[in-house]
């Protein structure tokens, strides 16, 4: 929803013909991501849908996600860069 | 057997000596219990009591003005600059406190590790926590609007002023950079570093006194580090083979090692060993503090019997001198407060009733005038001058009183019964309850100068009374205090001999700042010399007047500053020492207004009062008979040439005429117009 407004501020800034408003409309997207990425490291994992485990088809049996190894969760891309970037960097 | 066999191991051996019974200390910093007095010092006594309410009272108003002036100049605009930084810095810190910002390296952390457990409780914890921070917080703000609503309400200028005295200093407190606040403090009490062992090690490691890597070369301390009075002090073993000389030479190098100024280091032999001696490091150049003003002062009676103040040695300690048996030399350059220091225990001699003074200037300086108040002779330079017509006739006349004086009191001594005087010797009692035996102090200043007079048998003669003086006077009770700028070199031959003779025979010698090393060694003497004390090492600018050395007084020779007592403070204690003489009626000789020069014989007055009535020329002989006839006490053994030598030599010019009385011979006389007419000249003279 968010990008959705950051990407339409460009087009609108685009259609302004002016450049700086649409080069920080545009730096404006990324930005949010790295925010949301900082603030909230993790995602829901795609494999159980943070659920973390899964329910054998008759409701019986539960199995740990292997993917999310239970948690649920999953680093988000963003946050993998950059916690590579700081592991190169450090 | 096992008896037999505990004889071989007998237990009941004395395995440990006994111990003493008295214990043994391992450092020993005091010999008693020290009582720390119940009232201090600076509350006891009405005077004190005053000293420290002023004292206080002038700190306090001191504040009260720096700080006064500076209140709306200095302090209100900056505190208001930094209130606005300091309100932002509240600020940030609150919203640091309330958004758990302290959490966030944490969270991070967790998440760079992939700990989604330990990042989710972190996150949960952080929610509630945030929560109720802000509650607070909320509160906080709702309570700061409510006071500012009701100020803007009631809308009086004291309200808001006592807001801003309450708020403003707290935000300002909080906004200003931690390394400058806005008040700084009026006093500013001294700081001191004290010396510790590394400081000193390092000193005299690099001044070569020792070797640290080497174990034979190693500097050691004989006792703690201890503070004395303003300064510490240390005894320092050198490494075997160095002396306390070599100590002495590198001064310097061990004053640059401890990072202070030469003067604040001394080093004083010890007499347990020679490569033993105590270093003492003072924490401001001590020599260049003035002593102050003399205690005389006060103009309160002294007893020549006590010891004299002197001035300060270079621990701020007072230094007396017992001015009673000695002589004294005090040598110096010319303006190093030579005169100043003789005059200084001339007063406290002149305070004291019971002493006869004499003084002989050989300079004629203004200095010593003002004793004409309570001196009983006084004479002023060598030459004729205004203030002693005859100064070296006057001079010979006063010593041969002082010996007349001092065969008379060991004469009067030796007749006194044993009840009275059980040694023989001269005490207090003695000298204030009989006045043939007062104490006498004879000062000579500049006494070089009656050593080099043009006629050699005056200074025989001289040199032969002062000799005679300092021979057999400090025991007679006659003091002698010398000062001189030319302590070597004077005279020629025997004069020589005798004047180094007089001033060598000085007990105690006081020198400040020498020109060379000889003046220095003529003043002290050789001994002092090889101590380590070179008068011509004391320093030389203008703070340092009145700094010498002390040798001879007492064992340790301590570096003095002496007190202060200017030509003015001179004439107001002998204004009080001339009052306290009156009332003893001790007054005598000059300050009594004996008129010395009748004491003298005035050649030309009696020679022109034996001339007959109407007689217009006299011849020698007749001249000398006459004299002898009509003064046999001055002129019993006069001869035509002496007299001829002597009234010619006052400038009468004698001229040849025929003598009556001896057959109208022609022979050498002198009219009497003559003498009239120098006897003008000299009132006209003494009149400018």
């Amino acid at each position: 929803m968010g990008y959705l407004i950051a990407y339409s501020t460009v087009a609108v800034a685009w259609a302004a013909h002016t450049w700086w408003l649409s080069a920080a409309a545009a730096l404006a997207g990324p930005a949010m991501y790295a925010g949301s990425c900082w603030w909230f490291p993790f995602a829901n994992c795609w494999c159980c849908k943070g659920a973390g485990r899964h329910r054998r088809k008759d409701g019986k049996v539960l199995r740990d996600c292997r993917i999310c190894k239970g948690t649920g969760k999953r680093l988000r891309i963003g946050r993998r860069i950059w916690n590579r970037y700081k592991k190169a960097r450090g | 057997m096992s008896s037999e066999v505990a004889h071989d191991t007998h237990y009941e051996a004395v395995l440990d000596e006994e111990p003493s019974r008295k214990p043994v200390y391992v450092d020993v910093v005091a010999r008693q219990h020290e009582l720390r007095p119940i009232i201090p010092a600076s509350v006891r006594g009405w005077s004190n009591i005053k000293g420290t309410l002023r004292r206080f009272v002038g700190l306090n108003l001191h504040r009260a003005g720096y700080h006064g002036w500076r209140l709306p100049l200095v302090y209100v605009p900056l505190a208001c600059m930094w209130a606005i930084v300091g309100l932002f810095k509240i600020a940030g810190k609150q919203i640091y406190w309330w958004w758990l910002l302290e959490q966030h390296g944490l969270r991070q952390h967790t998440a760079t590790q992939n700990d989604y457990f330990g990042w989710s409780k972190l996150h949960k914890e952080a929610k509630t926590t945030r929560l109720t921070r802000g509650i607070w917080l909320g509160l906080e703000l709702g309570a700061v609007l409510a006071v500012v609503v009701t100020l803007l309400v009631l809308d009086l200028w004291w309200a808001w002023a006592l807001f801003a005295a309450a708020t403003v200093p707290l935000l300002a407190h909080h906004g200003r950079p931690a390394d400058r606040p806005i008040v700084n403090p009026a006093v500013v009490t001294p700081r001191f570093r004290t010396i510790n062992a590394d400081v000193v090690l390092r000193a005299y490691y690099a001044a070569g006194l020792g070797k640290p890597d080497k174990d034979d070369q190693r500097i050691g301390f004989g006792s703690r580090m201890e503070r004395d009075g303003d300064g510490g002090r240390v005894l320092v073993d050198l490494p075997y083979g160095k002396t306390f000389d070599d100590a002495v030479k590198a001064r310097g190098a061990i004053a640059s090692g401890l990072d202070v100024s030469v003067n604040q280091v001394f080093l004083t032999r010890d007499k347990s060993s020679v490569r033993r001696h105590m270093l003492y490091v003072s924490d401001v150049d001590p020599l260049a503090i003035p002593a102050g003003r003399t205690p005389l002062l006060t103009c309160k009676t002294t007893d020549i019997w006590r010891p004299a103040p002197l001035g300060l040695d270079e621990r701020g300690r007072r230094v007396n001198v017992a001015l009673m048996w000695i002589a004294i030399l005090i040598g110096a350059q010319p303006r190093k407060g030579k005169t100043f220091t003789a005059r200084q225990l001339a007063l406290y001699a002149a305070l004291d009733p019971y002493v006869r003074i004499t003084i002989a200037d050989g300079k004629n300086s203004p200095d010593w005038k003002p004793f004409r108040l309570v001196a009983h002779r006084i004479i002023m330079g060598f030459v004729p001058n205004s203030f002693s017509p005859d100064p070296v006739e006057e001079l010979l006349l006063a010593l041969r009183e002082i010996k007349r004086h001092i065969e008379t009191v060991n004469d009067f001594l030796s007749k006194l019964p044993i009840t009275e005087c059980p040694e023989g010797k001269l005490t207090r009692e003695l000298s204030r309850k009989y006045p043939q035996l007062r104490v006498w102090l004879l000062v000579m200043e500049e006494f070089h100068y009656y050593f080099e007079l043009d006629n050699q048998d005056t200074n025989k003669e001289i040199a032969a009374l002062l000799s005679y003086i300092m021979a057999t006077g400090p025991s007679a009770g006659v003091i002698l205090l010398s000062a001189t700028q030319k302590p070597a070199g004077v005279g020629a031959g025997d004069v020589q001999r005798l004047f180094n003779r007089y001033r060598d025979n000085h007990s105690v010698r006081f020198a400040l700042r020498c020109g060379s090393r000889d003046v220095s060694i003529a003043v002290l003497g050789g001994d002092a010399y090889q101590e380590g004390f070179d008068a011509s090492a004391l320093p030389n600018d203008e703070e340092y007047r009145g700094v010498g050395y002390l040798y001879g007084a007492a064992d340790q020779t301590p570096t003095v500053r002496t007190f202060l007592a200017t030509g003015e403070d001179a004439q107001k204690i002998l204004l009080a020492a001339r009052h306290h003489r009156e009332q003893a009626q001790t007054l005598t000789g000059a300050a009594a207004g004996e008129d010395v020069s009748r004491d003298l014989r005035d050649v030309l007055r009696d020679v022109d009062s034996v001339f007959y009535a109407g007689e217009a020329w006299i011849s020698w002989p007749q001249l000398a008979q006459r004299l002898a006839t009509q003064y046999p006490e001055h002129y019993a053994d006069l001869t035509a040439d002496a007299i001829s030598a002597q009234v010619r030599s006052l400038g009468v010019a004698a001229k040849k005429g025929r003598d009556r009385y001896d057959d109208n011979r022609s022979v050498q006389g002198v009219p009497q117009v003559h003498v009239a007419e120098t006897l003008r000249l000299r009132e006209l003279e003494a009149k400018r």
